[in-house]
């Protein structure tokens, strides 16, 4: 059953998968011909870790984004349907959905999988300074437990009540979206209650801080 | 050969069959030792119950009409020619009745009746 | 007599205007149970009951001797199920759908869906979302019978299908049933159909069953009478009317339920003011409408023509 149901999720989720593959072997990639250009030129060893951190970042929403598009996408195909065919199946309900959880954590390694290969082409083809080296299994870790993470989330707010829960992750992504634009866009509207509470929720030790902090593939 | 089964009828559908198999055979249009179509042939082409076939075939068993050969079919017994016009006079006589049943209904004396036949026969029979 | 489904009391309330109203339901085993109704008579509601996807909030469910919601999984496995609109996945295809639907099922028949799959002219290369309203039918009915169930539950299985389509669909499920005298409980307005096929039927209207007998108990006791009657009231007869209306002159029709032949009798005893002049059969459809009318008190109206005498 699981395999059939995962086969079934591949094929809908495929074209998907096809880019969030590719974006994840390819970001960890773009610091190479940025490194290498600047190396001889302007940059120091800290230009290119902020440029790793950068890169981190983009790898950080990767994920988050590749999580919440594989829940939405099974939970829409289900949707279209009113659950009347998965209803129907003679299979148990929380089997049913933890088939389901365990298919999209399958999807989600697939892209940490990229990720890690993309980190270690990365790391192999980069010409570094002695002081730093890149860290692309511990970057790709991370993002597999960020993704299983924020996945998991929105599967358990999707399995509960739309009404009550959804409304509440709905705030929170939109908080935290919030708290990462407005400072980058607008450095002095740092002050205001919704970037703090959006900063709060990424804190170290918040609820979603897993997706903040240090995002390095290049590191001291 | 079933074409005129009606569910609507009032007559229940396993009769017809049943009718319509009785006069196929009193009239030689089915032949001792013909098989008959399996009960789910039958009920899958006129897309009715396979109960009411069975129920059909059953009654034709029971007078003789048909065999039943466990796993083998169904097939027309052989019938007597005195049985077989018995059967025709009585199916000509259902229709009469019916006939007669239907010119009630719409009002029309059997004298009427009779003489419109007598009209129409020899046209019929030349 | 064992039941394939057997509903108990059962009540469920959706909303203010629609409740299913101490529901008993009874589909014996081997039968083709026809469940009728008109539309928003509560037939879908009751089979999503029976298949534990609602939750009731009185009473009891057993199907397959299953108690339901409880085990409800066990009763699945058993039961080929086709819902009034199309819920497969469509970006799909046929063949990856039935790779999918046969993984659940251990009874699942390859030679049975293959054997379908040609009959019904399905490209396995076909995406599910294309495909037409009757393709769509006949792959959902496909799905329903290759499972090999004991149990058949089909809601407006021909609904909205061409007639070349419903044939097909239809013969498919005689075929199975004359193979395996599987059970059927088959939903649906479209009553003609189930004249043909059913030998059960049960009647929903507004959330109650009005009436539940075999088919052709149903058929045999419902008539229209044609009577000519000078006096507007009748004294109690042996069957029930149902409606009655005047047609020309002092001639009235009847439609009755309960008859039987013999009744004829109990006109002789009310002397020539009132004589039955014929007794005609209703078709199925007639009767479900008469039968609906008199449940809805539409006959009100020609109610106090037949008043007992004890009234």
């Amino acid at each position: 059953m699981f395999t059939a149901m995962l086969r079934a999720q591949w094929i809908w989720s495929r074209a998907m998968m096809l880019f969030f593959l590719g974006a994840g072997f390819t970001i960890p990639l773009l610091s190479v011909p940025l490194v290498s250009r600047g190396r001889h030129t302007w940059m120091t060893s800290a230009n290119i870790v902020d440029l790793g951190g950068v890169i981190g970042v983009a790898i950080a929403i990767l994920i988050a984004i590749a999580a919440v598009a594989i829940e939405i996408q099974n939970w829409s195909v289900d949707e279209r349907g009113g659950h009347i065919y998965t209803l129907s199946l003679p299979i148990d309900r929380r089997r049913y959905a933890s088939y389901r959880l365990a298919g999209s954590f399958l999807l989600i390694t697939l892209v940490c999988v990229a990720i890690a290969a993309g980190g270690i082409a990365a790391g192999a083809i980069l010409d570094l300074p002695s002081t730093l080296r890149t860290y692309p299994v511990a970057l790709a870790l991370r993002a597999l437990l960020a993704g299983w993470f924020v996945h998991t989330l929105a599967f358990a707010f999707r399995l509960g009540a739309w009404d009550r829960c959804g409304k509440t992750l709905f705030a929170a992504l939109l908080m935290v979206a919030v708290a990462l634009i407005l400072p980058a866009a607008w450095p002095g509207a740092t002050t205001g209650w919704l970037p703090m509470v959006g900063r709060l929720l990424i804190a170290p030790g918040g609820p979603l801080g897993i997706l903040a902090g240090h995002w390095s593939l290049i590191d001291v | 050969m079933f074409e005129r089964i009606d569910p609507r009828s009032p007559v229940p559908i396993y009769a017809q069959i049943a009718s319509r198999l009785r006069v196929a055979v009193a009239s030689g249009e089915l032949q001792s030792g013909d098989s008959l179509p399996s009960v789910r042939a039958l009920a899958t082409q006129l897309r009715i119950n396979p109960a009411t076939v069975s129920q059909a075939y059953r009654e034709l068993e029971q007078e003789g009409t048909v065999e039943m050969r466990q796993g083998a079919g169904t097939y027309v017994s052989s019938v007597s020619s005195d049985r077989r016009r018995r059967d025709r006079v009585a199916e000509a006589r259902r229709l009469v009745r019916d006939f007669l049943d239907e010119g009630a209904r719409l009002g029309i004396s059997p004298a009427e009746l009779e003489q419109a036949l007598d009209e129409t026969l020899p046209g019929r029979i030349a | 007599m064992s039941h394939a489904i057997r509903l108990q009391q059962l009540s469920y309330r959706a909303g203010r205007d629609f409740a299913l109203r101490a529901l008993d339901l009874a589909v014996p085993s081997g039968s083709v149970y026809g469940f009728l109704g008109a539309n928003g008579a509560g037939k879908t509601t009751t089979i999503r009951l029976i298949m534990g996807m609602l939750a009731s909030d009185d009473g009891t469910i057993d199907v397959l001797g299953h108690r339901i919601p409880e085990h409800v999984v066990s009763a699945l496995a058993r039961i080929g199920y086709v819902p009034e609109r199309v819920h497969l996945y469509p970006m799909l295809t046929v063949e990856e759908t039935l790779r999918q639907h046969s993984a659940f099922y251990p009874t699942w028949s390859g030679r049975d869906a293959a054997r379908l799959q040609h009959a019904f002219g399905l490209r396995a290369d076909a995406l599910v979302g294309r495909l037409s309203k009757g393709e769509a039918g006949k792959l959902m009915m496909l799905l329903a019978l290759a499972v090999r169930p004991e149990l058949l539950i089909l809601d407006e299985p021909t609904d909205g299908l061409d007639p070349v389509v419903r044939r097909d669909v239809l013969a498919a499920i005689i075929d199975y049933v004359a193979e395996t005298r599987a059970t059927v409980f088959i939903s649906s307005h479209l009553v003609h159909e189930q004249e043909r096929m059913c030998d059960w039927v049960g009647v929903l209207d507004a959330g109650r069953m009005i009436a539940e007998l075999p088919m052709s108990e149903f058929r045999a006791g419902i008539k229209r009478l044609r009577v000519r009657a000078a006096r507007p009231n009748v004294a109690s007869l042996p069957f029930r009317v149902m409606s009655r209306r005047p047609v020309l002159g002092q001639e009235e029709e009847w439609v009755v339920c309960d008859w039987r032949p013999d009744m004829r009798a109990a006109f002789d005893a009310l002397g020539d003011d009132v004589l039955l002049r014929d007794v005609e059969d209703l078709d199925l459809e007639e009767s479900f409408v008469e039968l609906l009318r008199t449940s809805r008190g539409e006959v009100s109206l020609a109610a106090p023509l037949i008043a007992p005498e004890a009234a």
